[in-house]
């Protein structure tokens, strides 16, 4: 019998959140003002921190101009051209491990803490991976119930948590909050209101697909991920997280998690709410590219890190063409480079052949077409910046 | 140095902030604007001290009542139906209330509007204290000798800091406009000073008769008050109040570009501060210019900022005259520095009352109009309230 945690699902109900935050935080997509709310998460939502230590990772610097174009749209453009298109408000470049390019925008600065939207997704997956270097999971081959009982009689009782990690899990579930439907009424419930612990719906999945055969992007199963770390480490997400990753990896600030509810009670929005200042999600690349291994500490095991960015199938995703789905991270067909990606153009891209990491935060609209637009094109800057080589 | 009445040099924030910044000034984003100014533009810092000024507290509940639109409230309901999110009573000296809504906190630096506007006479009696101006009746082109030969000529800094110059200006920026244009110039796009038209206004009126609310005015006192200083308003507010006074936190005010190049505070209106800062200045002001066991303002300075400029009633604010950078309440001898979007400071000598309440209503007229007038209400009850 695994060893459940003290952090038990609590049925505490919490008085929602005042009438006003919510109207504004129901307003953090706008994207007449996404430059602004995706800097200030803090002062809007319930947050819990995830402390940092004394000792930081320092990152050499070889500062150089990039001098590389891409082709997009039938058109070559110089890099400079894509901070403006693709409004780009960080963008930091690494080689070999050392910072070749860092530069901000609107009045973003080093030490603004920025939200990773999904990206997020793939912290879980990183602490997934200090869970079973740690022995607190013995495999993820193991049924995900074992460890969230609350599962039981549901699609997922008895399922591997591999099909989790990858989004195979065949659940019956639409992902895309921007229309109204169940996905939208959570977040809501959940980060909006804060009257729901945003997790609950997995507990009465029902099945579509048979676990393992149909990717299916699935915001709830990060969230099942953290969940099932938090369960066995006995903490809050956040304190594992900063004991087993942001203090060895010697992040240079706290990050911090949007919650579901007030801290007595709401659990991590993993799947779309960490927070983080731009050289900390560089440094999180940098550890992903070294195969887990950050500021001299291994963090995850080497497999695990590199399974990360290996893609669940050889399928192309439907609509995100040109990638695949590895352990909560993005993969790109015809490469061995993966990349963490959140909406309104959040990426963290690793390219092991290239020993390439780039973060980019931006504040493009996160719905479709317009997404698309600036994803397709960041895409050909990434596969760019990735084969340039910095003089 | 840049003479801080020459134009900003600075390069123009980007399309995408200046974008950004019209879109945060919609009354529908005033929770978030009001509190993460820091994130949006330059600012100039005033550093607070070691030596905070404690305040004490009363235990007791507020136990008081308020009428308005003949309903009787309970105190707390200002809190809800004035879109407050910070409020503190202060009596006789003890903190009575102190409240925070919507997530504003302790540590949350709230952008004050035009009840900073105050803290520019404030910052003249200050200046006169030092010496560096003689008098409140010094024509204001002794301090700014490229006024000379304008239709400025006779205006005295009194004239200003009542708001009767005499001089033509439309101050409403929600509408195309002068107003609307010094906005965009110096807050949205960062390229001039709000005072930058100053110069080449038009005489309407002699100087001291007829009172025009200027927010531009107020711009262009902050300009003679670093050349009559000669030197940064920040470093002298914080050496001569914000320290002395025992402030608890570091506040600023927005920057009209980079300072470096001829950027300088905005002190029309965009000064931030924590609500038990700006309670501070209040307390102060009804305790006759002493903070923190000192008399940091001369108590005769503070009385002549309290009264009245005229006898008049004014459409856009009834029951209240204007003294030198604040609203007087008629038939009392409190004053009310009010901002856009429901800021309030009030003070009252006769009964010791201060209270700041920070907020996010709507910001023009006349939508602004029933809050400010439930905390006009609420404002007057809290005086009369006896706290145990």
């Amino acid at each position: 019998m695994p060893n459940l945690s003290k952090v038990e699902i609590s049925e505490q109900k919490n008085q929602p959140a005042p009438p006003a935050l919510q109207e504004l935080r129901r307003r953090m997509f706008d994207p007449d003002i996404a430059t602004l709310t995706n800097r200030t998460v803090e002062l809007v939502f319930e947050t819990r921190r995830v402390e940092t230590g004394q000792d930081v990772w320092e990152l050499p610097y070889a500062l150089t101009e990039p001098d590389f174009t891409y082709d997009y749209a039938g058109k070559t453009w110089n890099a400079a051209d894509f901070y403006e298109n693709t409004a780009t408000d960080a963008l930091i470049i690494l080689k070999d491990g050392a910072i070749v390019y860092e530069k901000y925008f609107n009045m973003v600065q080093p030490h603004t803490h920025w939200i990773s939207y999904s990206m997020g997704k793939s912290f879980s997956a990183m602490m997934l991976g200090a869970a079973l270097k740690e022995g607190l999971v013995k495999s993820i081959e193991e049924p995900i119930d074992r460890y969230i009982p609350e599962l039981e009689g549901s699609a997922y009782e008895g399922m591997a948590i591999r099909h989790v990690l990858q989004m195979r899990s065949g659940t019956d579930w639409v992902d895309y909050p921007y229309d109204p439907g169940p996905a939208r009424d959570i977040q809501d419930a959940a980060f909006m209101q804060n009257v729901e612990r945003f997790y609950t719906p997995t507990f009465t999945a029902t099945k579509k697909h048979e676990p393992g055969e149909v990717f299916n992007y699935n915001t709830l199963e990060s969230s099942l991920i953290s969940l099932l770390c938090a369960r066995v480490s006995g903490k809050t997400f956040s304190e594992f997280m900063s004991e087993k990753l942001w203090k060895p990896a010697g992040m240079e600030s706290y990050g911090f998690f949007v919650l579901d509810g007030p801290p007595d009670v709401g659990f991590e929005f993993t799947g779309g709410g960490f927070n983080a200042v731009p050289r900390d999600y560089a440094r999180a690349g940098q550890m992903m590219l070294n195969g887990g291994v950050a500021n001299g500490h291994r963090i995850m095991d080497e497999d695990y890190a590199r399974a990360c960015g290996i893609p669940g199938s050889s399928d192309t995703c439907e609509w995100n063409p040109g990638y695949n789905y590895g352990y909560q991270f993005w993969t790109l067909d015809g490469t061995n480079a993966f990349t963490a990606i959140g909406g309104g153009g959040q990426w963290i891209f690793i390219d092991p052949d290239t020993r390439t990491v780039l973060v980019k935060l931006s504040h493009t609209p996160g719905t479709m077409p317009e997404h698309q637009e600036t994803a397709d094109e960041t895409h050909a800057f990434l596969l760019a910046a990735s084969a340039w080589s910095p003089t | 140095m840049q003479p801080s009445n020459s134009p900003t040099a600075s390069a123009p924030a980007s399309e995408e902030i200046q974008r950004l910044r019209r879109a945060v000034f919609e009354d529908e984003n005033n929770l978030l604007l009001n509190r993460s100014i820091e994130h949006l533009f330059n600012v100039s810092p005033v550093a607070a001290g070691d030596n905070v000024w404690t305040l004490p507290r009363y235990d007791g509940p507020a136990d008081f009542t308020y009428e308005y639109d003949g309903e009787v409230h309970p105190a707390h309901d200002v809190i809800e139906n004035t879109f407050t999110d910070a409020l503190i009573v202060i009596r006789n000296g003890r903190v009575a209330m102190e409240e925070y809504a919507n997530f504003a906190r302790e540590d949350t630096r709230l952008l004050s509007f035009s009840m900073g506007k105050i803290l520019n006479a404030v910052l003249v009696g200050l200046a006169i204290a030092d010496g560096a101006i003689q008098s409140v009746d010094d024509e204001m082109t002794k301090y700014l000798p490229e006024f000379r030969g304008t239709d400025w000529d006779g205006t005295t800094l009194r004239h200003m800091l009542l708001f009767r110059t005499g001089m033509e200006w439309d101050d409403y920026p929600y509408k195309p406009g002068e107003a609307r244009d010094s906005h965009e110039n110096s807050f949205i796009r960062t390229v001039a000073h709000y005072h930058a038209p100053a110069r080449n206004l038009r005489r309407a009126h002699p100087p001291g008769k007829v009172f025009n609310y200027s927010s531009l005015e107020t711009s262009l006192m902050g300009a003679l008050l670093e050349n009559a200083l000669g030197e940064r308003l920040n470093g002298y507010f914080s050496r001569r109040l914000w320290q002395p006074a025992g402030m608890e936190a570091e506040a600023f005010w927005v920057l009209d570009g980079d300072p470096e190049m001829g950027g300088r505070e905005i002190t029309g209106g965009t000064f931030n501060a924590v609500l038990r800062d700006y309670g501070r200045v209040a307390l102060m002001l009804a305790q006759g210019g002493k903070a923190n066991g000192k008399q940091i303002l001369p108590q005769a300075w503070v009385e002549d900022m309290m009264r009245p400029g005229g006898t008049e009633t004014f459409e856009m604010n009834p029951g209240h005259n204007y003294g030198y950078q604040t609203w007087t309440i008629d038939g009392t001898k409190a004053i009310a520095s009010i901002g856009s979007g429901g800021q309030f400071l009030y003070a009252d000598p006769e009964s010791d009352t201060a209270i700041v309440k920070m907020s996010h209503a709507p910001q023009a007229y006349p939508d602004f109009k029933p809050s400010a007038e439930e905390t006009q209400a609420f404002l007057l009850a809290a005086s009369a309230w006896q706290p145990r």
